[in-house]
């Protein structure tokens, strides 16, 4: 955790087309390896807790060694995260922490150090931040009541607000266009909506399947909207959008879906719902090809492999490993690393419930 | 400290324990207790250790002396039960015993049941103490067998009896208390009992209480403490209740007429960095009852129960993330309920009765595509009870019958069920009061409405959730020169719960499912001894003590397996020290709980920690002739500690109320 991380920190986001590179201000004059070579150094898997017990928390993987730290956050800071932190962005030397019920972002140095607290709150009711995406030095939350708020990653102060409507989730960014779902909370919508980031106002929105939560874009501007459905007839699915056109293309569709995109692939977990417990059961592990548009014909996790109750996954971008979290929301989740190959590498039992997210921190060395 | 705590408990558990060694028994002279018309309605006075199953009994004596004023506080001094209380005057308050769920304890208003077909738990901080007799929790079957057949669906009954009036010389009585206390709490009430004549009298009552409710309390977040004051926990509300007594023809004739209509903030968890609260609930309740009984013949009684309610509740959440920033919960509900039951004495130590209930219920809400449920209810029940001065064996079975109707959507198959129950009391020796109990209970809860239909939550496909109830128990009972009265009895019990109906995580929504099973194992010990001292002071001691073991045995794999079930501490001990004197009566309570966990996995971030609460009462009673004033006063929470009995609740700290009752 202490290690000293010299060269460059390579922030990587599950986007990987967006991923961002930047210099870190505090070493002048770094050993350059002649022959540089990208590594991830570390993993922070963010626990989403449970709601009302304020037990968010942040967990520390070492790759290489093989060991988690538990609850930096707190360590760190003498205090906890909050109610449900429901994302974690790594960019550049800062990382940004999204506690959905505890309205807040906390912004922090890469070991978890806290910079900045921003509560964020709107005609004095708090917002509900759900989602983050970084773009030119700015980073961009998606909140509950409606709102994409722009934080400056210099002064760490809100610059601005833009209407896209109830329960926006997930976010891309594709050039200078910022996307995102837009669920409607509670009353189910079927938005995608578009914000143009020059003038930093809605311009338009496109349809999708009812309740759309995630979305990922590919290197050609493409969108993987996950929807939710109405949880009766119309399942939960992952679909394409094309941007340009505003068609959408239906790629998976299951009583339970989870999804992420790296490199050429989206990984995906489709499962079935078990009718006695309403858990998810049989779980494929499929991986498509976005730019081919099929379906590959071996699952990424092996038969063998047997991981109890898979919830999300994200793909270190540097080893192609799979971080998939697991565990019912009534205990403290686990992760199950999975190599490319499919072979199960380790499996961590986390601090926390509802794991929600892995992220990677990646180094030149 | 707390191990302190427990020490002083363990002392004064250790005391009394000495006091009985050094007592010289009696014999118990308790007279057979025979059935008749008048005796059926007003019944004597249960000894609580001659029942067959654990009854515990707060009188209205006691109810003063602690200076109690809503039923949680009573409620929480019995052994054996669990109470959530989510804090302040409106927070709600529901009471599980040993182990099961608070839906499966029944909740009895001067003998009817209240029900609340959604939840199925009702809150008990809509009651107040005030014109209450007597509270009374039953663990198992009572011994009673003439109730009506839904006092034997559930694992346990807490009945509270209303006081009836009573004239000396006069036609009237007239009641007024005016009280108050901190965090802005206002407690007034009047009632006025009238004599119409020789069969007939009437009682009417209204009270209403008031309070902000914001009342400062401690945080830690990790190294973080802060001051923070408890927001949105105000409470508005008024009850009014009206009851005819009479005798018609030989029979026993009660009626009552009930409103309840109250106005509250819900404070909400607490929740770090966002402390914004704009919840808030509005209730209205309505009902009537009859309960008709009459003796045809020495052998023969017979009696009736009817009732009628209206429930309806209004929830208002003000937030952006709704549309037009608002969120507003209809809920409407509406019991028609008959019960009909005869009683035949054929010898002296011999009685059987048969009972049977029907009940409708329906509920509507504003949401779309609702359910709008409606259940039909038939509940009968066959019981049969010898007793004599040293053995009481009573068995009961109980039929029920339910059928749900609904507007839209899935509805489960119709349930019928069996379910049976003995007990018995026995006194080994005809010289000491001395007794053994046992006792057996085979009981279920349906699904309520909200596990069924609830949006997306509810599951149609739910069992009954299962309890099944073992006792076994030591009583004893006596007086002496230094000890007026004495009583004690320890009981040890096995239960386990089988097809627990929880709300269980699936992707993005929850979902109601039959997934647990709780295997639950303890103690509940009581003492309670009155000393003289002289002509007019006495000393009065009750102690409790309860060992709760319940823990989750659903799943071998899971990482909660054998854990302790959540908010169930496994020690929980009350004392009280009264001094009666002609001065100031003074009372001392303490009441001490061990740690508890919030979720099912018993790690150290689920942790509550235990707490002991420590309160003082004092009272003064001034007379002048018919006219008596009693003036009474309490701290609560003597210590000032912040403690928490639901995660995220916080208690108040110290507080104190001041009440004035004129009765003439």
């Amino acid at each position: 955790m202490k290690k000293k991380i010299y060269f460059l920190l390579l922030a990587i986001f599950f986007v990987s087309p967006f991923l961002f590179v930047s210099c870190s201000d505090d070493d002048d004059d770094p050993d350059i390896n002649p022959d540089p070579e990208l590594t991830t150094s570390g993993v922070y898997i963010l626990n989403n807790g449970s709601y009302g017990q304020n037990n968010s928390t942040l967990d520390y993987y070492n790759p290489e060694t093989n060991e988690l730290t538990k609850k930096v956050f707190n360590t760190s800071n003498g205090r906890g995260l909050g109610d449900t932190a429901n994302d974690l962005l790594v960019y550049g030397s800062k990382m940004y922490i999204v506690v959905n019920v505890s309205s807040t972002i906390e912004i922090t140095d890469l070991e978890a150090g806290s910079l900045q607290t921003i509560s964020l709150t709107r005609d004095e009711q708090p917002q509900q931040p759900r989602f983050a995406q970084p773009h030119k030095g700015k980073v961009y939350v998606t909140t509950y009541d409606g709102y994409v708020v722009k934080i400056d990653t210099t002064s760490l102060e809100v610059e601005g607000q833009v209407e896209v409507g109830l329960g926006a989730e997930q976010l891309s960014i594709v050039g200078d266009k910022l996307y995102t779902a837009v669920s409607g909370y509670m009353t189910p919508m079927t938005k995608v909506a578009e914000v143009d980031l020059t003038t930093f106002t809605k311009t338009k929105d496109f349809e999708v399947i009812v309740a759309p939560r995630w979305m990922q874009a590919d290197k050609n501007g493409n969108l993987y909207v996950m929807s939710a459905g109405n949880y009766a007839d119309i399942k939960q699915t992952v679909q394409k959008l094309d941007t340009k056109t505003g068609e959408t293309k239906v790629i998976c569709e299951d009583e339970y879906v989870s999804m992420t995109l790296a490199g050429d692939y989206l990984y995906i977990i489709s499962a079935k719902t078990d009718s006695e417990t309403w858990s998810p059961i049989d779980a494929k592990y499929l991986k498509y090809n976005v730019e081919t548009e099929t379906m590959e014909e071996k699952e990424f996790v092996n038969s063998s492999v047997e991981i109890n109750y898979p919830t999300y996954l994200d793909v270190d971008p540097v080893t192609e490993q799979i971080y998939i979290t697991a565990g019912l929301a009534t205990n403290t989740g686990d992760v199950y690393i999975v190599s490319p190959e499919g072979d199960l590498v380790n499996k961590v039992e986390l601090s926390g419930y509802n794991p929600v997210c892995s992220r990677f921190l990646t180094i030149l060395e | 400290m707390r191990a302190f705590y427990y020490k002083r408990l363990l002392c004064l558990i250790g005391w009394l324990l000495f006091a009985l060694s050094a007592y010289a028994q009696q014999v118990d002279t308790t007279k057979l207790y025979k059935l008749s018309g008048v005796e059926v309605v007003e019944k004597a006075r249960v000894s609580t250790t001659r029942t067959s199953n654990p009854v515990q009994i707060m009188t209205s004596t006691s109810i003063e002396r602690l200076g109690m004023q809503d039923l949680t506080e009573a409620v929480k001094r019995f052994s054996g039960v669990t109470v959530k209380d989510y804090g302040g005057i409106g927070g709600l308050k529901t009471v599980s015993i040993r182990g099961f769920g608070a839906q499966h304890t029944a909740v009895s208003y001067d003998g009817i049941t209240i029900t609340d077909a959604q939840s199925g738990q009702i809150d008990l901080s809509r009651f107040s103490l005030d014109n209450v007799e007597q509270v009374s929790l039953t663990i198992g079957q009572s011994d009673d067998i003439f109730q009506t057949a839904r006092m034997y669906a559930s694992v346990g009954a807490l009945s509270i009896r209303t006081n009836r009036p009573s004239f000396k010389n006069k036609d009237y009585n007239f009641r007024a208390k005016i009280g108050g206390g901190a965090f802005g709490l206002f407690t007034p009430s009047l009632q006025y009992d009238y004599k119409l004549n020789d069969r007939f009298s009437l009682s009417a009552r209204a009270d209403w209480i008031s309070a902000k409710g914001e009342y400062p309390f401690t945080l830690k977040n990790g190294k973080l403490v802060t001051e923070e004051k408890r927001t949105n926990s105000d409470v508005q509300s008024l009850r009014l209740e009206g009851n005819l007594y009479g005798s018609i023809k030989g029979g026993e004739l009660t009626a009552k007429l009930y409103y309840f209509d109250s106005e509250r903030g819900l404070p909400g968890s607490i929740i770090y960095y966002n402390d914004y609260a704009k919840e808030r609930l509005w209730d209205n309740n309505f009902f009537g009852q009859v309960n008709f009984c009459k003796s045809l013949s020495d052998q023969f009684t017979i009696q009736s129960s009817t009732k009628y309610s209206y429930g309806y509740n209004k929830y208002r959440n003000i937030d952006n993330k709704y549309p037009d920033g608002l969120q507003i919960d209809r809920n409407t509900q509406q019991e028609y309920y008959l019960s009909v039951g005869a009683l035949y004495n054929p010898i002296e130590s011999f009685s059987v009765s048969l009972t049977s209930d029907l009940s409708y219920n329906d509920l509507e809400n504003n949401f779309t595509n609702a359910a709008l449920p409606q259940r039909l209810t038939s509940l009968s029940v066959l019981a049969a009870q010898y007793q004599t001065t040293r053995l009481t064996l009573t068995g009961s079975l109980l039929g029920t019958f339910i059928t749900d109707e609904v507007k839209s959507g899935d509805k489960p198959a119709d349930r019928k069920r069996l379910s049976p129950a003995a007990s018995l009391s026995w006194r080994p020796f005809e010289e000491t009061n001395f007794r053994i109990r046992a006792s057996f209970k085979d009981i279920f809860r349906v699904p309520t409405f909200t596990d069924l239909y609830y949006l997306r939550v509810g599951n149609t496909k739910l069992r009954p959730e299962r309890a099944l109830q073992y006792n076994l128990g030591i009583t004893w009972s006596g007086e002496s020169s230094l000890f007026r009265y004495m009583s004690a009895s320890a009981d040890i019990y096995y239960n386990k719960s089988e097809d627990k109906i929880v709300a269980s995580p699936t992707m993005y929504v929850w979902k109601m499912i039959n997934l647990g099973e709780v295997e639950s194992k303890g103690v509940d010990i009581n003492l309670q001894t009155e000393m003289p001292l002289n002509s007019h002071m006495a000393v009065l001691l009750t102690t409790n003590y309860s060992y709760q073991h319940a823990i989750d045995v659903t799943d071998k794999e899971s990482k909660y397996y054998r854990h302790q079930i959540q908010y169930t501490p496994r020690h929980t001990g009350t004392g009280s020290v009264t001094f009666e004197n002609p001065f100031v009566n003074l009372t001392y309570s303490l009441m001490a709980v061990d740690k508890r966990y919030s979720l099912s996995q018993n790690i150290p971030d689920n942790r509550i920690d235990g707490y002991v609460e420590q309160n003082i009462s004092l009272n003064r009673t001034f007379r002048l002739g018919r006219t008596s004033l009693r003036l009474q006063g309490e701290i609560l929470n003597l210590e000032d500690r912040t403690y928490d009995v639901i995660k995220y609740y916080p208690m108040p700290g110290r507080s104190w109320r001041l009440n004035a009752i004129l009765t003439f």
